[in-house]
């Protein structure tokens, strides 16, 4: 599915296919708004409401054969600044983030934690405007974490419960009926994994339990968006990649997107489909990996038996300039794609100049380089 | 990689469905939380010993009423038996001790637990206000104290009401119930508060719990002094001069009374029209009409204060997040 492919969740459909009461409420505004105000559960405040579809910001595009479909953006920001006392941590900021799995990367300070809990609603814009889902930040901020799941940082629970009952209890305070919140307690846990351990204490759990159990009490309500604050923390390898295979499956194909902010590029490269980089308060890169990964012009990496400064002067005279070099490889980058096949003029210029060339192959950048290329700008 | 635990668990389906069902309404979440405290601490031995601790006082209680009232009293000399107002007053005096364990055993963790475990970003991470969770946690702490000397004083209630019905017990009382009602309120309102602030400030149960006992006996005894040196004064006072001025007593009998205990007793006694002469037990009958019931003002003025403050410095410590100013 292209990123532009409208997906469950942009036709107003929840995860069994089904419109959702919202989406056929908006049929007729008039009679919606008459509804609620004269609804008595509201004014009473013991209604149960039905859960209301996401109310992304919505992007129309023109599509080639005349159908208008959307691209919604599950958070974005237009000129955020936030301030700590005479601190500015973002200035102007402005972004837009796609649905699907977005990694967040960024060096310390680069202000990835102070995006998210402004979009959270914990801390207040000088200026400018945070939307998560469609919902203001600065003014929305508890709608907004009704519809979002958080898994932070650092180890978090409740005391004196075991995992069932803090799963269940999260579902609670995110609205759900006690009934609900238990029997999607015990789903959830067996998804992330403590089905075995859900009636343990909490506080007994390893760390690697600990950060499943973050993951699930975040999931619980059903979020449409969900933050994880680097959710690989403290795991072994086995733990880490069960964990990143936890949140490639639950960021697609499930019509719930992923940000997720961690230092740990491969985390990012394994679960992500776009990043966005920052440094010092703004956006430095954006966009798919795949996208990002590109070199510009015409590239190649080639492995040498040993190096040979001849074949480097042979492939200038050919217009490639080496841009990049490593005990034995180079990459060689060229204006445009050369018109002989690579192949042959890496074979052709090989024996030129005797060098032994072990192979040879189209360079791409490494996440890696895309982010330090970023942050060194 | 693979989903953990997908060929051998009991659930079938293990693929992550998403959740459509039905949202409660946001009125609910503060008492989502207190409900928690209270099943939390319904486990705890603890609170269940003191609670029978507090019902047995409240059965002496009864029984010193009821050998006042229909033994001694038909006794040549024995003194007159003691209302149902003072019996009511001494169940409250008598269990206060009692209450502030109960404090220290459910409130001590009521936020520095959460604090010590970083459980504030799963509360706020979650559609729920400060306020939400702080009315919450004061709640579940309130409703556990308060059915601690509610249900007591409602024992001692019927016990009046079916034993001294045809004595014109209604008739004689009619008010009786509700007053006992409000001034069994006092303490766990005023100690909850109390417990929940200074729980706000620390991340471990225990200091919290040591930072209230020692302002609870520390301010009590400090008080306590002042006020029997204030009192020792004013009788002094009142023996040397020709007219009798009552004012240093009363404002002793409020200096006595400025701490915790001291504010509930003084503010049950004016809510129960109760004279502290009516409550000493033995003693010259010179010595206890001398002794004088503290003004009610600034005795409720300190419990409102005792309520509010805590409440309000907790809100301000309440954040899902550090946000460093500068």
């Amino acid at each position: 599915m292209g990123r532009y492919a409208p997906s469950p969740s942009y036709l107003g459909r929840d995860s069994y296919g089904y419109f959702e009461r919202s989406e056929t409420a908006t049929c007729c505004p008039i009679a919606g708004r008459l509804s609620s105000w004269f609804d008595p559960g509201l004014i009473l405040g013991t209604k149960l409401e039905t859960k209301k579809s996401t109310t992304a910001t919505f992007r129309q595009r023109e599509v080639s054969w005349g159908i208008t479909t959307t691209m919604a953006h599950v958070a974005s920001s237009s000129e955020l600044t936030v301030r700590y006392g005479n601190k500015t941590v973002l200035d102007q900021f402005t972004l837009d983030v796609p649905e699907g799995c977005i990694g967040l990367l960024g060096p310390n300070g680069a202000g990835k934690t102070t995006l998210i809990k402004t979009l959270l609603g914990f801390v207040k814009p000088a200026s400018g405007r945070g939307q998560v889902l469609g919902l203001d930040c600065a003014t929305q901020g508890l709608a907004i974490r009704q519809k979002i799941g958080l898994m932070p940082e650092q180890d978090c629970h409740i005391p004196g419960m075991n995992a069932v009952t803090f799963v269940a209890y999260a579902g609670e305070m995110a609205g759900m009926p006690p009934a609900q919140a238990l029997r999607r307690g015990h789903e959830v846990l067996e998804w992330c994994g403590l089905g075995e351990a859900r009636y343990r204490n909490v506080e007994t759990y390893s760390t690697g339990m600990k950060q499943r159990i973050k993951l699930a009490q975040a999931l619980v309500h059903g979020p449409k968006l969900l933050f994880l604050d680097e959710p690989t923390n403290g795991l072994d390898p086995q733990g880490r990649d069960e964990m990143l295979a936890l949140v490639k499956d639950v960021s697609h194909g499930k019509g719930l997107s992923v940000i997720v902010s961690s230092h740990l590029l491969p985390d990012i490269e394994k679960t992500c489909d776009e990043v966005i980089v920052m440094r010092r308060g703004e956006v430095v890169a954006q966009g798919p990996i795949s996208q990002l990964k590109q070199t510009g012009g015409f590239q190649v990496e080639v492995d040498f038996r040993t190096w040979s400064e001849k074949f480097v002067a042979a492939l200038r005279a050919r217009g490639g300039q080496e841009v990049w070099r490593q005990g034995t490889t180079a990459r060689f980058a060229f204006d445009t794609e050369p018109t002989e096949p690579v192949g042959g003029l890496i074979f052709a210029v090989a024996r030129e100049s005797g060098a032994q060339v072990r192979g040879f192959r189209p360079a791409v950048r490494s996440l890696e380089d895309i982010f330090l290329e970023a942050v060194a700008q | 990689m693979s989903i953990p635990n997908t060929p051998s668990s009991g659930i079938a389906d293990l693929t992550y469905r998403n959740y459509d069902g039905p949202m409660r309404t946001r009125a609910a979440r503060f008492w989502t939380v207190a409900l928690s405290v209270i099943r939390t601490n319904l486990k705890k031995p603890g609170f269940w010993i003191v609670g029978s601790l507090i019902l047995l006082v409240y059965f002496v209680v009864g029984l010193l009423f009821f050998f006042t009232r229909n033994v001694t009293a038909n006794a040549r000399g024995a003194g007159a038996a003691i209302s149902y107002p003072v019996a009511a007053q001494l169940g409250i005096q008598w269990t206060m001790f009692l209450l502030f364990i109960a404090t220290l055993f459910v409130g001590s963790g009521s936020i520095s637990a959460d604090n010590k475990a970083n459980a504030l970003l799963v509360y706020l991470g979650k559609p729920l206000t400060k306020l939400d969770y702080l009315l919450g946690k004061w709640v579940g702490v309130f409703t556990l104290l308060a059915s601690l000397t509610l249900l007591p004083s409602l024992v001692l209630y019927l016990f009046f009401l079916t034993s001294y019905y045809s004595d014109g017990f209604l008739k004689e009382q009619p008010l009786l119930g509700w007053r006992m009602l409000l001034s069994s309120l006092v303490g766990p309102m005023i100690n909850s508060s109390l417990i929940v602030g200074i729980s706000a400030y620390n991340k471990s149960p225990r200091t919290t719990g040591a930072i209230y006992a020692g302002f609870y006996l520390v301010l009590q005894a400090l008080m306590g002094a002042g006020g029997f040196l204030f009192f020792r004064n004013a009788l002094l006072d009142e023996d040397a001069s020709v007219k009798a001025d009552t004012r240093p007593a009363v404002r002793a009998a409020t200096v006595q009374r400025l701490s915790v205990p001291g504010v509930v007793e003084g503010v049950s006694m004016s809510i129960l029209k109760v004279q502290p002469k009516d409550l000493v037990i033995g003693g010259p009958t010179r010595f206890r009409d001398r002794v004088k019931a503290p003004e009610a003002l600034p005795l409720a003025l300190l419990g409102l204060g005792f309520v509010i403050v805590p409440l309000a410095l907790a809100r301000t410590k309440i954040n899902a997040v550090e946000v460093v100013k500068g």
